[in-house]
C-alpha cells in the first residue's frame, strides 16, 4: 500500500515502465519493417528508372492511388507502389502505439486515460480514413 | 541529371538536414523543406509531404531510446496529443486552401521563431505540488537527475493545451514536427523540466504527424520517389546527430547552425513574397 501511494504521488509506477518498454518495442519493429520495405521498393524503382532523368522519375509518379491500386501495382512489381506500402507501415506505427496505450491503460484500470488515449486513436483513424 | 545521382543528392541533403535538425533540437523537417525548395527547386507541397514522412520515422525511431531513459511522460504526452492531433487535422485541411506563397512565408516565419526559441533555451528545475486540473489529470511525475529522482508537476494546463493545439496546426500546415512549439508549451507554459519536455515532445511528434499524413496523401503531397530518400536520409542524420550530441561539445557549432537556419528561413520568406515558388 505504501508503495502504491508513493507511485501515485510520483505518477510513475512499475506498470508504467513496462508499458513504456512495450511501446518502444512496437515503434522499433514498425520503423525497421517500414525501412526494409522502402529500401526494397527503392531498389526496384531505381532499377525501373535507370537511364531516366531525376526530374522524370519525380514527375512520373502517380499520387492519390487508392489502396487497391497500390496493392495491385505492388504485386506487379512496381517499386513506387512497394515504397508506398512501406510508408503505410510507417504511418501505422504511431497508430499502433496509441492503440497499445489504450489497452495498457485499460489493463491498469485507469479509465480516464483509457478514454483519453481512445480519443486520440479515434482522431488518428478519422484523419487517415476520412479527413480531407 | 540521371535519376540515381539525383536521388543520391537528395539522400545526402536529407542526412545533412536530419543531422542539423538533431544538433539544433529543431527536428529534421524544418530544415529539410527549405533545402528541397531552395536548393533542389522542388514543389513545396511535395517537400512538405516528404518532410511529414521523415518526421514520423525520426519520432518513432528516436522515441525508443528516450522511453528507456525514463524521461518522457506518457500521460502528459497522450493528454496533450488530444490537442495536437485535432490541430494537425485543421492545419492539413487549411494548407490546401492557402496559396503556396503564403504557406512559404508562414514556413519562414515559423522557422525563424523556432530557431530563436531553441537558441534561447535555459534549463530550470521546477518543483511543484500537483493541484486542481494537474491532480485530477495526473499530469505530474518523476525523472532521473544526477542527484537522484526528482518530482515535477505541470502548471497552467489550459494554456499548455491551447499552445499544443497551435503546435498541431503548424505541424499540419507545414508538414513539420513543430517540436519547438511543443517544447515551448511544456517547458515555458506548463513548467515541466526541460529534459521531460524535449523527450515527451519527441514522442508526441510522430502521432501528431500521423494525424495529417492521410490528408496529405489525398491532397497528392506524397511522392514515393521523393519520400524514400528523404525518409531514409533524415533518419540516418538524426541517429548520427543523437550520437554526436552525447559525445561532442557543440555549443559554438549550434550558433553557426542557427545562423544557417535563419538564412534558410529568410530566403523562404523572400521567395514567398516574390511569388517564385
Amino acid at each position: 500500500m505504501a508503495t502504491r501511494l508513493r507511485d501515485a504521488a510520483s505518477g510513475h509506477s512499475a506498470a508504467d515502465e513496462s508499458l513504456e518498454s512495450a511501446l518502444g518495442y512496437v515503434l522499433r519493429v514498425g520503423v525497421l519493417l517500414a525501412v526494409l520495405v522502402c529500401v526494397l521498393g527503392a531498389g526496384l524503382l531505381l532499377h525501373q528508372y535507370r537511364g531516366a532523368s531525376g526530374m522524370t522519375l519525380l514527375a512520373d509518379q502517380q499520387t492519390r492511388l487508392s489502396p487497391a491500386q497500390v496493392w495491385q501495382q505492388a504485386r506487379q512489381g512496381s517499386g513506387a507502389a512497394i515504397i508506398l506500402i512501406g510508408l503505410f507501415l510507417l504511418l501505422l506505427t504511431p497508430v499502433l502505439r496509441v492503440l497499445a496505450m489504450v489497452f495498457a491503460f485499460l489493463a491498469e484500470r485507469d479509465w480516464l486515460y483509457s478514454v483519453i488515449s481512445a480519443g486520440v486513436l479515434a482522431i488518428l483513424v478519422f484523419g487517415i480514413l476520412f479527413g480531407s | 541529371m540521371p535519376a540515381l545521382l539525383f536521388i543520391t543528392l537528395i539522400f545526402g541533403g536529407a542526412i545533412a538536414a536530419g543531422l542539423l535538425g538533431a544538433l539544433t533540437g529543431l527536428g529534421g523537417g524544418v530544415v529539410l523543406v527549405p533545402m528541397l525548395v531552395i536548393v533542389f527547386k522542388l514543389d513545396l507541397h511535395q517537400a512538405m509531404g516528404a518532410s511529414l514522412v521523415s518526421v514520423i520515422a525520426t519520432s518513432s525511431g528516436a522515441a525508443v531510446s528516450y522511453l528507456r531513459e525514463g524521461f518522457s511522460n506518457v500521460r502528459i504526452g497522450i493528454f496533450l496529443e488530444l490537442a495536437t492531433t485535432v490541430g494537425a487535422l485543421c492545419g492539413a485541411w487549411a494548407t490546401h486552401l492557402l496559396p503556396v506563397r503564403i504557406v512559404a512565408i508562414i514556413f519562414g516565419l515559423v522557422l525563424l521563431g523556432s530557431a530563436w526559441l531553441s537558441a534561447n533555451q535555459k534549463e530550470d528545475s521546477p518543483q511543484n505540488q500537483p493541484a486542481g486540473l494537474t491532480k485530477s489529470l495526473r499530469l505530474f511525475g518523476s525523472y532521473p537527475t544526477p542527484k537522484g529522482s526528482a518530482t515535477y508537476a505541470a502548471i497552467r494546463v489550459p494554456g499548455g493545451f491551447s499552445l499544443m493545439y497551435v503546435a498541431g496546426v503548424l505541424s499540419g500546415l507545414l508538414g513539420i514536427g513543430s517540436g519547438a512549439v511543443k517544447v515551448l508549451a511544456m517547458d515555458r507554459m506548463m513548467r515541466l523540466p526541460f529534459k521531460v519536455s524535449t523527450t515527451t515532445s519527441n514522442f508526441m511528434i510522430g502521432v501528431t504527424a500521423a494525424a495529417s499524413a492521410g490528408i496529405y496523401y489525398r491532397h497528392g503531397y506524397m511522392n514515393p520517389a521523393l519520400d524514400f530518400p528523404v525518409m531514409l536520409g533524415v533518419l540516418c542524420g538524426a541517429l548520427i546527430g543523437a550520437r554526436l550530441l552525447v559525445a561532442a561539445q557543440i555549443r559554438t557549432l549550434r550558433i553557426l547552425f542557427t545562423v544557417v537556419i535563419a538564412a534558410l528561413a529568410l530566403e523562404m520568406i523572400y521567395q514567398g513574397i516574390r511569388g517564385a515558388l
